[in-house]
């Protein structure tokens, strides 16, 4: 009953005014820029910035030779104007002179942004049970419930710092699951990127909070290329949560970002997204740009790696969450809601890739599309031949609001092993008018029944986040669809 | 000249050894390279130019190597033997009206109505106004190459007083002076009301290696039905590439059929545009392959109009070192309101080293639709199989039960008797052969 409330809730907001993107706040920060552009110096001196080793400078210069020899792809079914990558800046980091320790030594405004994005980063976060490692910009500026997680054992803290203080970890892991010269986007990410988060679980560790990181971007002009490396360790869990928002603005920006997940023998790793970045506005005009390469390997036996997005916002997304089972009986999902309207432009869907015996994977998706978007679902199940006894199921749905916008669906299927087992259904429709009528019949008016339609639609994968977030995502998918009906 | 070709042309790539083969054809059409079909073979071998052969960097073609066919060096045939004909004539004169095509050329018909496209084309026969506007060289490089070499083919106008036979195309491919290739376009027109069959079969003769490339342009008119059934039972050493497109206005049905159950590399790529309101489109695949076969299907089915209805289903049973692909596109243009359209693909890999690639592929551009598509993979039921064993019969019988029942799920879409009767014998061969072995 109390969500029929919290939904009407929504619908009364979206239906008494003109909704205006809710997060679309700029924040006057002082910011350290590089002069735009990208060579070989701009590199060097983000390294040197960081205060960063040798081999990772090497590590980024040779990302970028990869990636001066790549091409942008175009395959996507997403269209933008040519990027200029010279007139790019490649890094900006909050200035301040030392580490703060506490929250009292973070800058007032800082905290005043996180706190109008509902980030509890006070004592809250100890109700709430979130350790956010806030990503303002490049730079991490704030990591909290590190001594607690740290007496268990768990390392979850910057990237720049775990180069630091963890080399030996992350020069194992670093661009084994995404390698610097997997793709285009992940290559610039691999030179430039700034900063991150880093976690590690030790084996037999099971983390005991929903480790959350807040992305947002704030300064004009300057990628975001955050990179991301989780390691589950034998027997470990850890469950993951990124959330982002950004203030509204024309230009666009670009973000390309990398995440990779390892998950070791009878580990779990669960990672949940909501993504809600500027979309631009109705006609189209900014919004960001989401590059995205998402990738995790089930490399020991009985592991399991489960991601769960719900996408709403950007103007452009293009991200391919996937998983390599490598290991025998490992598990690989992907659960993911995205939502399209007004101008916006989503390509997104997964890979499963299973090379080893008695790997499963499970794909839901389902797409909403309103307004002129265009929202496909492109997918990849390949089972490798020495993979014995593979299982997929995939499920992809489409729905139309509209008759202006476009549902699309690739899915790739390739098999290669005469005992695997894949099965892969899809549907695309729209919201049928019995069913609005049924509702309509008991008082219920189009806009709240179409939200409530489009809840249910959905909750197979919202049921798959943690409850804050669950809470948060049904919110923003009916926002995200305001004006679209009737 | 034929031997200074010969001899130059093994260095080639195959772009210029087509380049080569297209001014030797133009060279011997002694000067009766005029109208509209030379202007169609001009922007043909332009289109062609530009587009190049695709390889397997295209989307299109990701999964099958055109250049690995390719580098069988296949020269585009000049030599015609009627007499080749005559024996294979009588194999199929049973199903219907036998219209041999050799090499390329069809072989003097005697059926009336039914023409041929060199005789027509300097006619101001209405039908050769529709050639190239149909299935078009702008964009697609098969049908550029067809269109560069353009000559003969078979062309057709069905009314309501037209006989009722099925029309055998039989493409015979005669390689016994080396490896040939041919190119065969066909027009084919069903006039309002009309009703028509057309059937595609394809043999080789010696013992070289023989490639057809076959342009099927197809109208269907109003209310008028079409049904079209592709019997692909050839030998390992030939291969086909076709391209059949077929427009259907308002209330027109159709109604085809590939079966693809012998051959070395196949690829269809059947296109039903339904530009009338009112249309359907139905189409049914087979493919049973062994060995190194390849077999793939690529199809579209493009509802441009409101009110139409697919129906679409392939299914593939692979076994030795065969590949299947299957590529299914349905798009549902924008105000193509009240859509209907079902797509389904279901395959089983039978051996280790046999291999699918399966792309259902939805483009969705309206909203009161109803869109589904299905694809599954895997191998046959084992309760089934242990339902059929208590029963007394040996795995291989128990196999070859269910795979027949698997298969007949699109030989029963055969409507004339005599070719569901052959198909069926050739797939029961094929079990057969399978359990024996």
């Amino acid at each position: 009953m109390s969500e029929q409330i919290e939904q009407v809730d929504v619908l009364e907001q979206l239906t008494s005014e003109d909704y205006q993107y809710k997060y679309g706040f700029e924040s006057a920060i002082e910011e350290e820029i590089v002069p735009p552009g990208l060579n070989e110096n701009i590199i060097r001196l983000i390294s040197e910035k960081k205060g960063e080793p040798e081999w990772m400078l090497q590590w980024r210069l040779q990302a970028f030779r990869y990636w001066q020899q790549m091409k942008e792809p175009h395959w996507a079914n997403v269209h933008y104007p040519p990027i200029d990558y010279q007139a790019i800046s490649y890094y900006a980091a909050p200035k301040r002179s030392k580490q703060p320790r506490s929250m009292d030594e973070v800058d007032p405004e800082l905290r005043r942004i996180f706190e109008k994005l509902g980030i509890p980063l006070h004592e809250q976060e100890m109700l709430a049970g979130v350790a956010v490692d806030a990503v303002l910009d490049s730079v991490s500026v704030a990591t909290t419930f590190r001594e607690k997680l740290k007496s268990m054992g768990i390392i979850f803290c910057s990237m720049s710092e775990a180069i630091r203080e963890y080399p030996d970890l992350v020069r194992k892991y670093l661009g084994t699951v995404v390698p610097p010269n997997d793709n285009f986007f992940a290559a610039l990410n691999s030179a430039v990127f700034s900063d991150g988060s880093f976690c590690y679980v030790p084996p037999g560790v099971r983390c005991p909070i929903e480790l959350s990181t807040y992305f947002r971007i704030n300064a004009r002009n300057t990628g975001q290329f955050e990179r991301t490396l989780i390691i589950a360790d034998e027997g470990s869990y850890v469950s993951y949560l990124e959330g982002c928002t950004a203030p509204m603005r024309d230009e666009n920006q670009l973000h390309a970002a990398v995440v990779e997940l390892i998950a070791l023998k009878d580990a779990e790793i669960k990672y949940s997204t909501v993504q809600n970045w500027y979309p631009g506005d109705k006609e189209g005009k900014g919004g960001i740009y989401n590059f995205v390469t998402k990738r995790g390997i089930c490399l020991g036996e009985n592991s399991k790696i489960s991601w769960t997005q719900v996408e709403t916002g950007s103007a452009i997304t293009w991200k391919y969450p996937s998983v390599i089972l490598k290991g025998d009986n490992s598990v690989g999902e992907f659960y993911s809601v995205a939502v399209t309207n007004h101008r916006q432009q989503a390509d997104t869907g997964t890979k499963m890739i299973h090379i080893g015996r008695h790997t499963r994977s499970r794909i839901v998706s389902k797409g909403i599309s309103a307004g002129y978007s265009n929202n496909s679902y492109r997918g990849l199940v390949r089972i490798n031949p020495q993979a014995e006894n593979a299982r997929n199921f995939s499920q992809c749905d489409s729905l139309l609001i509209g008759d202006k916008c476009g549902a699309h669906t690739f899915p790739y299927i390739e098999v290669n092993n005469p005992t695997a087992i894949v099965e892969h259904e899809a549907t695309t429709s729209k919201i049928g008018e019995d069913i609005l009528f049924y509702c309509n019949q008991r008082g219920i008016d189009t806009e709240t029944a179409v939200a409530l339609i489009i809840n249910g639609y959905a909750r197979e994968v919202l049921s798959k986040l943690p409850m804050e977030f669950a809470v948060e995502a049904q919110k923003l998918l009916a926002i995200s669809l305001e004006g679209s009906v009737g | 000249m034929m031997t200074t070709l010969e001899q130059t042309s093994s260095n080639l790539s195959p772009l210029e050894r087509i380049y080569a083969e297209h001014r030797y054809f133009i060279e011997s059409l002694n000067g009766h390279n005029q109208g509209k079909l030379s202007h169609l073979r001009l922007r043909g071998i332009e289109e062609l130019q530009r587009l190049g052969i695709p390889t397997v960097r295209h989307e299109e073609w990701k999964y099958t190597n055109l250049y690995s066919l390719l580098a069988k060096q296949f020269a585009h045939a000049r030599w015609v033997d009627e007499s080749v004909a005559s024996h294979i004539v009588s194999q199929f004169s049973q199903w219907g009206t036998v219209v041999p095509v050799v090499n390329g050329r069809l072989v003097a018909s005697t059926a009336p109505g039914i023409f041929s496209l060199k005789e027509v084309a300097s006619s101001d026969n209405q039908l050769v106004q529709r050639l190239g506007t149909i299935a078009v060289s702008e964009g697609n490089a098969i049908v550029a190459w067809n269109t560069a070499f353009l000559e003969d083919g078979v062309v057709v106008r069905i009314d309501q007083h037209s006989p009722k036979d099925p029309i055998i195309i039989t493409s015979v491919l005669d390689t016994r002076q080396g490896n040939v290739m041919a190119h065969e376009r066909h027009l084919v027109e069903v006039a309002p009301g009309g009703s028509a069959t057309v059937v595609f079969v394809q043999r080789t003769v010696g013992d070289g290696e023989a490639l057809l490339n076959q342009v099927l342009e197809c109208w269907v008119g109003e209310n008028a039905q079409m049904l079209i059934l592709i019997v692909q039972d050839g030998t390992a050493n030939s291969h086909a590439i076709t391209t059949h497109e077929i427009e259907l206005a308002s209330n027109a049905r159709l109604q085809m059929v590939t079966v693809s159950i012998g051959g070395g590399f196949i690829r269809n790529m059947p296109a039903a545009r339904l530009v009338g309101e009112g249309a359907h489109a139905e189409l049914y695949g087979l493919t049973i392959a062994d060995g190194t076969m390849l077999v793939d299907h690529h199809t579209v089915v493009d509802h441009r109009v409101p009110s139409c209805t697919s129906n679409e289903l392939y299914k593939a049973i692979l076994d030795g070192r065969s590949m299947g692909v299957f590529n299914g596109k349905i798009f549902v243009r924008p105000n193509a309101q009240r859509t209907n359209a079902y797509q389904a693909n279901r395959s089983i890999v039978r051996s280790p080293r046999a291999t699918i690639n399966a792309k259902p592929q939805l483009e969705i551009f309206a909203n009161d639709v109803r869109c589904t598509h299905g694809c599954t993979v895997g191998r046959l039921d084992k309760e089934a199989m242990f339902y059929l064993r208590s029963r007394g019969l040996s795995p291989a019988e128990a196999e070859a039960l269910l795979l027949t029942a698997f298969a007949e799920e699109i030989t029963a879409q055969i409507p004339i008797e005599s070719i569901r009767a052959h198909v069926n014998a050739t797939i029961e061969h094929l079990f057969h052969a399978d359990e024996l072995a």
